[in-house]
């Protein structure tokens, strides 16, 4: 108690609440502007912390990532354009609401049940950092294979029609992010001895071009060939509490699935948001409605990805692993103030641990007040005119990509993979399995290459790991379900017809 | 503050188009206008580059710009580098990895495309076990593994990676190469796998063991430098165990090859007034790297003397082109 | 083009991608080094063989092509299109333009390619005509984006290597 009073005082010094909306403000707007993401602005930020004391240093770069992983939701709802990989899920319920002119309670729930998720991982986190660290230590490469297969599975349920055609796409992207160095055993793969294509495609810069080229040339040609369709009427209505009350036990739920996940190091908020999405979408009883606006898939993954921001912090924390490149800047902002995660962590640095847990929970009241204001002033984004938004998103889109590596390689690479997104689109081939493919695809190979090493070439490791066996069978599961109904489908068609 | 200075910045920055635009400045003493410096990794090597990089800002009187050219082992980064002007506007952030990246085949041009500026700071190895084993130097490790037949599973970034050269010379120095299988994890989850006992052993580098061994979980037999690390003071070097390996990574810089020398000189002398500085000296600590200025003649010495172990090493692990 | 026939396309342009894919998997990179390394090959020949496997599938239930398709007959007995018309014009050229802008950030800066790009894409595309819209929106966005990002965030935007205006 002591200790926290001590740390209470540090972290409630008006510069440290400062620190910390500062941060969230810099996550609010990378994280919102489609191209730009939380990752780069962490980067940036860094460098202002040198500076800083320990704990407003640390408040300002946990601000930025929570910032930033809330605000990629906003253009993932206003303009169908995930502003982060772990909003992608958010897209394709999202935007269908802001098409039926509903952006702002889309918005204000994005936010409310981010704040939802944030808080509970937070809170697991405390209470259980030392039990969720040591289950943590058990997920080894034969696990975390099978989970990450677990989450491929959730495929099917982004496949919209044709199962076939989404696997198609999901295959291209997972042998898109073979392309580049591989990693693990330094051979160069498919690069045509090409110095550019050894730097591989970039995830970021993949999503960018999936999901911003093809609005782009749909606003061109809607401009040739018909009036353009307008939004409905734009209103800043924000969701109601008895709505979200009514959702909470998915909420929990999603909480949980994020925090678990998050805990996992190797994982992370994509793909945490794709399961909850399916989970939502599974036991829901209006499942139809799913793609076509259902606010369930909007609360689904926003709670999720963010309850991973908990969830990362564990292995962090307490075993001083970074999940994914965001948290690996967080540990560099520790470490450069003296604070070494790892088990002695918390026995060394106590008042700044309950000093950063203090900073999270003043990073959401950040978050949820600046972004109910701000929903007031994003809802007007729609107002601009569709071919002016057009390009200010193109050369956003152009900047974001190239700020990755800073490589004009990578606008090539969004321009090739933007073009053929639009072609899908066209085609009914449905693009989000795309995205599931390149988020999952490192992670699913090297980990089976490395359980097979580990194991010395015996796949008994996959079989004798009660971990792995049930993420095995999950994905089982849901595979057979899918199968049955897709089946059940192709029986009666025209009991669909009304999509 | 940063803001108020990116605010200077952009003002210092509009006076310089008008000039430019206005029928070019005269030809001035470098630096005229802001370096750039390319950064081949992310992690420490990003965080030190941006540290001194905002140092030698203070030192030379214009901005060095920390840019991310990552991927392909450093491949694209150091391309884009040889392509530029060898006026000093564009230096890379290097290490060992213009060896490794050449002898593998990954950059069609090797070390001498590059005029060394000065080495800023090493980064020693550490071979780390779990506490469990109750090794606690190499000649235990030695012994243990000769005993018994068991193959010892020894945890690398990738191969070809920095840890993986420094794993086989020390092992192989140990003489007991033969009795150990690399699993590459990808990216610093070293102590977890040990911690889980999925591997044996794991060279990476101190600072993410120092916390494991406060905690009594996991016990480092040796750094592979000549000195020992200050982050870990008790464990010896593997020279003091009479193992006659001696590994660590330098950082540095370097420009294009071709770079005017008083240009070098200027840089190399920022350079130095960064590593020199109070800031740099603490953040070294923290993080858990050697600050080790050296000059450009040296550096370039070291350089050539580096090229030709990390050959030899890669030609012996089958890796070399 | 029917529904059906657009899809026997598709599953032919995937089915030769697939096959020039393991091919080329085959004939550059190498196998594992046994010993449990499945090697760098295994997966990316697997994606590549399960691909082939799926286009074939696809292929097999679109045909034959003028077939009555599947479900897109709407409750009123009207046909209706599920998929859209390409634009292949406007795509092509928007890549021209993006490969454009790539090159001319790389030689020219972020500066001078961004306001050239845009003015093509609004011109070209957009076919916007005003003017006033066209220089303000060049202009205004390069320079608002140069401001925020390049001076007061410090993203580091493009500089040329044949003219450099910082």
């Amino acid at each position: 108690m002591e200790l926290f009073l001590q740390a209470a005082s540090v972290a409630f010094l008006p510069s440290a609440i400062g620190a910390v909306g500062l941060g969230v403000l810099i996550g609010l707007i990378f994280g919102s502007i489609p191209g730009l993401t939380f990752t780069v602005a962490l980067a940036l930020a860094l460098p202002i912390t040198f500076s800083m004391e320990p704990v407003a240093a640390i408040g300002l770069l946990l601000g930025t990532y929570i910032g930033g992983m809330t605000g990629g939701s906003v253009s993932a709802i206003l303009l169908g354009i995930p502003g982060t990989p772990s909003a992608a899920a958010t897209v394709l319920d999202g935007y269908p609401m802001t098409k039926k002119g509903e952006a702002s309670i889309a918005l204000g729930t994005a936010v409310i049940v981010s704040v939802f998720g944030g808080i509970f991982s937070l809170i697991v986190m405390i209470v259980s950092v030392d039990l969720v660290s040591r289950l943590a230590i058990s997920f080894g490469p034969a696990e975390i294979f099978a989970l990450v297969l677990f989450g491929m599975s959730t495929i099917c349920g982004l496949c919209g029609g044709s199962i076939i055609k989404g696997l198609i796409s999901g295959v291209l992207g997972l042998m898109m992010m073979t392309i580049g160095l591989d990693e693990i055993d330094g051979v160069p793969r498919m690069t045509f001895d090409s110095v550019n294509l050894l730097q591989g495609v970039n995830l970021l810069v993949a999503m960018i071009g999936l999901f911003a080229i093809p609005f782009i040339i749909e606003v061109a040609t809607q401009r040739m060939d018909v009036a353009p369709t307008r939004v409905a009427k734009i209103r800043a209505h924000l969701p109601s509490l008895n709505l979200l009350w009514r959702k909470v036990w998915l909420m929990v739920r999603c909480s949980v699935l994020g925090t678990g996940i998050g805990a996992i190091p190797g994982t992370g908020g994509a793909i945490a948001s794709f399961l909850a999405y399916d989970h939502a979408r599974r036991f829901s009883k209006e499942r139809d409605s799913f793609g076509k606006g259902n606010i369930e898939g909007v609360i689904a993954p926003e709670t999720a990805n963010n309850a991973v921001t908990g969830g990362t912090l564990i292995p962090l924390l307490s075993l001083g692993i970074p999940g994914d490149p965001a948290t690996a800047i967080v540990l560099a902002g520790l470490m450069i103030h003296g604070i070494t995660p790892g088990p002695a962590l918390f026995m060394q640095h106590a008042t700044e641990v309950y000093g950063m847990y203090i900073a999270v929970v003043i990073a959401y009241v950040w978050v949820l007040a600046l972004q109910l204001v701000g929903i007031r002033f994003f809802v007007h984004v729609l107002k601009i005119p569709r071919e002016l938004l057009a390009v200010a998103v193109l050369v956003l889109c152009a900047i974001g990509a190239y700020s990755i590596r800073n490589s004009a390689f990578d606008i090539y690479a969004m321009g090739v993979i933007g073009v053929l997104a639009y072609v899908f689109v066209a085609l009914r081939v449905p693009i989000t399995p795309i995205i599931l493919g390149m988020v999952l695809g490192p992670t699913l190979e090297n980990e089976f290459r490395t359980a097979m090493m580990l194991s010395g070439g015996k796949a008994g490791i996959f079989l004798t790991s009660p971990i792995a066996l049930l993420f095995f069978t999950l994905a089982l599961l849901v595979i057979g379900l899918q199968v049955v109904s897709e089946l059940k489908f192709r029986r009666n068609p025209q009991e669909k017809v009304k999509a | 503050m940063k803001f108020t200075y990116r605010i200077r910045g952009a003002v210092t920055a509009i006076a310089a188009v008008a000039l430019v635009a206005l029928g070019g400045a005269a030809k001035a003493e470098f630096p005229e206008k802001p370096v750039e410096m390319t950064v081949l990794f992310g992690g420490t090597a990003n965080t030190i580059a941006q540290l001194l990089s905002e140092l030698m800002s203070d030192a030379l009187g214009q901005p060095v710009v920390p840019v991310s050219r990552t991927g392909g082992g450093g491949a694209v980064g150091y391309s884009h580098v040889v392509g530029t002007a060898p006026d000093g506007y564009n230096i890379v952030w290097n290490s060992n990895s213009i060896n490794t990246a050449r002898h593998t085949g990954h950059v069609p041009f090797d070390y001498s495309a590059f005029a060394p500026i000065a080495r800023v700071s090493i980064e020693i190895p550490a071979l780390a076990v779990n506490a469990s084993t109750g090794w606690t130097s190499l000649a235990d490790m030695a012994e243990a593994a000769k005993s018994s037949d068991k193959i010892l599973r020894v945890g690398i970034s990738g191969k070809g990676s920095f840890t993986h050269l420094t794993s086989a010379a020390l092992f192989d120095a140990m003489g007991i190469g033969d009795k150990v299988a690399y699993i590459s994890y990808g990216k610093g989850k070293a102590p977890v796998e040990l911690l889980a006992g999925r591997i044996d052993a794991a060279i990476q580098w101190p600072g993410q063991f120092k916390s494991y061994v406060e905690a009594g979980d996991l016990t480092v037999l040796a750094v592979t430098g000549d000195e020992r690390v200050a982050i870990l003071p008790d464990v010896p070097t593997a020279m003091e165990q009479d193992v006659d390996v001696n590994i660590s990574m330098w950082r540095g810089l370097a420009a294009p090859a071709g770079t005017p020398e008083d240009v070098v000189a200027k840089l190399a002398a920022a350079a130095e007034e960064a590593v020199d500085s109070e800031e740099f000296q603490k953040a070294a600590g923290n993080i858990g790297f050697s600050p080790a200025y050296q000059g450009s003649e040296e550096f370039g010495k070291l350089i050539a003397k580096d090229d030709k172990f990390y050959g030899d090493l890669l030609k012996k692990l089958g890796m070399a082109m | 083009m029917t529904d059906r026939r657009k899809d026997t396309v598709f599953s032919c342009v995937m089915f030769l991608l697939a096959g020039a894919w393991t091919w080329q998997v085959l004939s550059t990179i190498p196998p594992g080094y046994g010993d449990g390394d499945i090697g760098p090959r295994a997966f990316p020949l697997a994606f590549g063989l399960i691909l082939l496997a799926l286009a074939a599938l696809l292929f097999v239930t679109s045909w034959p092509p003028d077939r009555e398709d599947l479900c897109v007959v709407a409750p009123g007995g009207k046909e209706v299109q599920l998929s859209q018309k390409i634009h292949w014009l406007p795509s092509a050229l928007l890549l021209g333009e993006l490969v454009l802008y790539g090159f001319l950030l790389e030689k020219l800066g972020f500066l001078i390619a961004t306001p050239v790009v845009i003015l093509l894409v609004m011109m070209l595309n957009l076919r916007i005509r005003s003017l006033r819209r066209l220089f303000g929106m060049s202009l205004g966005l390069t320079l608002g984006c140069w401001l925020v990002f390049e001076k007061l965030l410090g993203i580091y935007l493009a500089s040329g290597t044949w003219i450099d205006l910082g």
